[in-house]
C-alpha cells in the first residue's frame, strides 16, 4: 500500500509558495480541495491545524477550488478585508482580514453543505468510540462543538464538529475530521482540558463571537476513509449549573428534529425522507441537557460500552 | 361532500404518531398516527363521501361514542384538508 504523503512533509516555505501560487490539494474527508492564499496567516493556520491531512496533487480530482483573496483598492490597506472564492465566485460578503481563517473554515463547509446532496447532511457533530458513533445534532449555542471537542480529547474518534454525511445508498456514516470551531467561553474551557491540545490562532470580534480552531487528532484523520453504521443520535443542550438529565426521545420527535438540522433534505425530497426513515429506525435517541464534564463524559462512556 | 388523497404522499409509522412526506409541497407533517387510519380508507382516484367514511369508523361503536368520534374524525379531516393531504373532490 502507497505511504499517503501529509501536509506535514512540507516546509514552510512549500506550503507558503504553493498557496500563493497553484493552490495546496487537500483530502478533506471524501471531498478534495485546492485552496489558494497569499495572506500568512491562511498559512500558518493550515501547516497548524491541517498537518495531519493528506496531501494530493493537480492531477487528482478537485471537487473545489478555493481562495481567500485580498480586495483591490484601499481595502487591501485600510481597514483591509477578504474574501472568501469557491470555484470563482464569492458568496459572501467581505470580512476584516483578522478573519480570513475562520472565514475559510466556514466556506469550506458551505461548499459541502451547498454542493454534496449524494449525502443527506445534519448539523451535527459526529464521534465514534468502540464502533457505536452518536450524531449531535444541534442548533448554534447549544454547546455542541464543545462536547465535540471534549469527546474527541477523550478517545473519541471526530467524525465531524459540523455536519453528518450520511450515504444515501448504504446509510453509513462518513467521516469529515475537520478542525473543531470553538467559541467563546468553550476555548478556555478546552484548552483547561489536561490532555494536550493545539489550537489555531483566537480571533476575536466575529459574527460568532471569539473564535478559535482546534486541530483534529491524527488518529482521526488518518481514519477517515473509514465508515460507520450509525448508532445513537443525542440532541445535546448546555445548561449551566444544572444536573445531567437524559430522556429517550419518541421517535417521530426526533424525526422532526433530525429534518430541522438538516441542510438539504428539502433538495433531497423522497430520498431525504426515506434516509432519515432509516436512520430514525437503526438508532437510539435521547435528548441530552448537562453542565458537568465528568457527568456528560460518563454518560457518552456507558453509551459506548 | 366527497374526497380524495393527494398524489404521493410517504409516510413512516411510529407507535403513537406518522409522519407523512408530501412530495407535492415538500412539506413534512407530524401527526397522530390516528390520520393513517384515514389515509388507508382513501385513494387518490376515486373520491369517497366523508359520511361513508365517518359511518365506516363508526359501524362497530355505541350509541353515546358515535357522536364523540364522528367530532374527532372531522377534526382529523379538517387538518387533513388544511395541510392539503386530501382535498374535496370537484367533478
Amino acid at each position: 500500500m502507497p505511504i499517503k504523503k501529509t501536509l506535514r512533509s512540507l516546509s514552510t516555505n512549500e506550503i507558503i509558495q504553493q498557496l500563493k501560487n497553484d493552490g495546496l490539494v487537500l483530502a478533506v474527508g471524501p471531498f478534495v480541495f485546492c485552496i489558494k492564499s497569499s495572506l500568512s496567516s491562511i498559512a500558518s493556520n493550515v501547516q497548524k491545524i491541517y498537518g495531519d491531512f493528506q496531501l494530493l496533487s493537480h492531477d487528482d480530482l478537485i471537487d473545489f477550488y478555493v481562495a481567500i483573496k485580498k480586495p483591490r483598492g484601499l481595502r487591501s490597506f485600510i481597514k483591509p478585508q477578504i474574501n472568501f472564492y469557491c470555484n470563482d465566485s464569492s458568496p459572501f460578503l467581505p470580512l476584516p482580514a483578522s478573519q480570513a481563517f475562520p472565514l475559510l473554515e466556514w466556506g469550506m463547509n458551505w461548499c459541502i453543505a451547498q454542493h454534496a446532496h449524494h449525502y443527506l447532511l445534519l448539523h451535527s457533530a459526529v464521534l465514534e468510540k468502540n464502533g457505536k458513533s452518536v450524531i449531535l445534532p444541534a442548533q448554534s449555542g447549544s454547546g455542541k462543538s464543545t462536547l465535540c471537542a471534549l469527546l474527541a480529547l477523550n478517545g473519541w474518534r471526530l467524525l465531524s464538529d459540523e455536519m453528518a454525511l450520511i450515504d444515501l445508498k448504504s446509510n453509513q456514516l462518513h467521516a469529515l475530521a475537520r478542525p473543531i470551531s470553538l467559541k467563546n467561553e468553550s476555548i478556555n474551557v478546552i484548552l483547561n482540558q489536561p490532555c494536550a491540545t493545539i489550537l489555531g490562532e483566537v480571533v476575536d470580534d466575529t459574527t460568532k463571537g471569539t473564535i478559535s480552531h482546534l486541530k483534529p487528532s491524527t488518529a482521526s484523520v488518518q481514519q477517515v476513509a473509514k465508515t460507520v453504521a450509525p448508532f445513537a443520535i443525542v440532541f445535546p443542550k448546555y445548561q449551566a449549573n444544572q444536573p445531567i438529565n437524559t430522556k429517550t426521545t419518541e421517535k417521530a420527535t426526533a424525526f422532526m428534529a433530525v429534518i430541522e438540522n438538516s441542510f438539504n433534505y428539502a433538495i433531497l425530497a423522497e430520498a431525504g425522507f426515506n434516509a432519515v426513515a432509516q436512520l430514525i429506525d437503526n438508532t437510539q435517541c435521547h435528548t441530552l441537557a448537562y453542565s458537568s464534564t465528568e457527568e456528560v463524559l460518563a454518560f457518552f462512556e456507558e453509551l459506548a460500552s | 361532500m366527497r374526497i380524495i388523497k393527494t398524489c404521493n404522499l410517504v409516510t413512516k409509522d411510529f407507535s403513537e404518531q406518522v409522519i407523512v412526506f408530501d412530495p407535492n409541497t415538500g412539506q413534512t407533517h407530524c401527526l397522530d398516527s390516528n390520520v393513517n387510519e384515514i389515509l388507508n380508507q382513501l385513494t387518490v382516484d376515486i373520491p369517497k363521501p366523508l359520511s361513508q367514511l365517518k359511518q365506516f369508523f363508526i359501524q362497530d361503536c355505541l350509541d353515546d361514542e358515535k357522536t364523540m368520534l364522528k367530532d374527532y374524525i372531522q377534526d382529523m379531516i379538517d387538518n387533513l384538508l388544511q395541510l392539503k393531504l386530501i382535498r374535496v373532490y370537484s367533478s
